[in-house]
Parts: structure tokens; C-alpha cells; sequence
């Protein structure tokens, strides 16, 4: 055996211990955060200004209010869907008087296992 | 003399074997659900609920939010809000910052508290059309 084997053999060994390492998955445990999402798009003539679904267990009825004042006979709609973008809410009110701040009763309520689940809150001011 | 060159050659095609084995694990199919650093960690749902959120406007522009988020599970817990808020293609956040985002505070069990998120890009109020408000269980 002569130097350059020597050499060529232990690069050899190297790339192998090096190659097997790849293959070797982490044993440390990942710890994550617990994570929530909540979206909120909005078609409407005024800009939207607050959002209030109550505290409660239940969402029955959500409370929007708007930058300035929506005429008459405009209907707010929404739309609450979870996370698989089934709707688990939805509701729409037709002002009879030019208003600010419109509070939607729920036709199709969210329940208390819906709640956790809620990401998205459609509101449409047409 | 000629060992040295046999010695050469065999190490060579033993070198550029492995390295081809190396270059086949490029045609895996990609997987995206190694976030957390390891394969198939659940990210759970945080223990909270947003129940109110509220956009405020100066010089015509949406330039900050406050979030109220109120604490479902049975201990008390810290939370960390971001919001962007988006018109168009614009959007309220810089990218790869944290600037969008506040911390609750400890929130005891059942009860809710809030965040004032100042936005680093403020939007136009009459083009805001979209939001986005995340929430991360810190503690």
C-alpha cells in the first residue's frame, strides 16, 4: 500500500460516513406554536372599521361598522367559513335607514364547536 | 509505478459512483409538510378566538388595528397578533419583519385582552380591502 491508496481509501470512507448522514433523521422533538388565522375581506362602497363577533361561546350576530355612513336599502351580507372554507355562518341586512354601523343577525349561527374553527369573515355591502 | 495508477483509477470510479448515487436523490418528489423540522408535525389551533377587531385611520389612511381576542382554554396564556391589512396588491406589512405584530400580554383563563398593531405601511382608508389577522400562542 503506498500513500496515494491511503488517501483514496480514506476519501472513500469519508464520503460514506458523510453519505450515510444524509439519511439520518433529526432526534431533537419540534416544539411549535399553536397557531390561529382569521381573514377578513370586504367588498363594499366604504371602508370597514371595526368587527365585533361577541365573546360569547356562539357567534349570532356580528356588528360591522363603517367609515362613513352606508345609504339606504344597501344590504351587508356575510359569510363565516372555517378552515376547510366551508360556510359555518351567514346573515344579511337591508338598511332601511342610511347608517354607519349595521348589526347582521345570523340566519345560520356559528355553534360552539364551529368557533374554533372560524378563519374567515366575508362581509358584502351592496 | 503501474499500482499507483490502478490504485488512481479504482478510487476514481469509486468516487464517481457515490457521487452519482448523491445526484438520484434529486428526482424525489418535493414535500411540503416538513415545517417543523421534522416530518408531519401537527401545527394546532391557538387557544383563542378573535372576537373584535378595530381599524384606525389618520390623515386618510388605515395607519393602525387593535384585535381583542379572548382566551378559550382553562389556563392563562400570552399571544402574539400580526395584521396586514392589504388594497390590491398593496399591503400594510414589510416583508420579513415583525413590525406588524404586538403581544397580548398574559391573558388569564376565560377572559379576553387586545394589541395595538401599528402598521408600517399605512393604506389609503378608501382602498382597504382585505385583512389578514394571524395569532400565535407564545406562552
Amino acid at each position: 500500500m503506498n500513500f496515494l491508496s491511503v488517501i483514496l481509501i480514506s476519501a472513500f470512507g469519508i464520503l460514506l460516513i458523510a453519505t450515510y448522514g444524509f439519511g439520518s433523521s433529526l432526534a431533537t422533538q419540534s416544539e411549535v406554536n399553536k397557531l390561529g388565522m382569521v381573514e377578513v375581506p370586504v367588498t363594499s362602497p366604504e371602508t370597514l372599521i371595526g368587527m365585533n363577533l361577541g365573546t360569547g361561546s356562539t357567534v349570532d350576530s356580528v356588528t360591522f361598522t363603517f367609515r362613513n355612513e352606508l345609504v339606504a336599502s344597501t344590504t351587508v351580507s356575510v359569510s363565516i367559513k372555517d378552515s376547510d372554507g366551508v360556510e359555518i355562518g351567514s346573515g344579511s341586512k337591508n338598511l332601511s335607514v342610511a347608517s354607519s354601523a349595521v348589526t347582521v343577525d345570523l340566519t345560520d349561527t356559528v355553534t360552539a364547536t364551529e368557533r374554533p374553527t372560524l378563519t374567515s369573515v366575508s362581509v358584502t355591502a351592496e | 509505478m503501474s499500482s499507483i495508477k490502478i490504485y488512481f483509477i479504482a478510487g476514481m470510479a469509486i468516487l464517481f459512483t457515490s457521487t452519482l448515487s448523491l445526484g438520484g436523490s434529486l428526482n424525489t418528489t418535493i414535500s411540503l409538510d416538513s415545517i417543523g423540522g421534522d416530518d408531519n408535525i401537527p401545527v394546532p389551533a391557538s387557544d383563542a378566538d378573535v372576537t373584535q377587531i378595530t381599524w384606525f385611520e389618520s390623515d386618510n389612511n388605515i395607519t393602525s388595528a387593535t384585535v381583542v381576542v379572548k382566551n378559550t382554554d382553562s389556563g392563562s396564556h400570552t399571544y402574539e397578533i400580526c395584521v396586514i391589512t392589504k388594497a390590491g396588491a398593496s399591503f400594510s406589512d414589510t416583508a420579513g419583519t415583525s413590525a406588524d405584530c404586538a403581544s397580548t400580554g398574559s391573558i388569564s383563563a376565560s377572559a379576553t385582552g387586545s394589541a395595538v398593531i401599528n402598521f408600517a405601511n399605512p393604506l389609503a382608508a378608501t382602498d382597504v380591502d382585505d385583512t389578514d389577522i394571524s395569532i400565535e400562542q407564545t406562552a
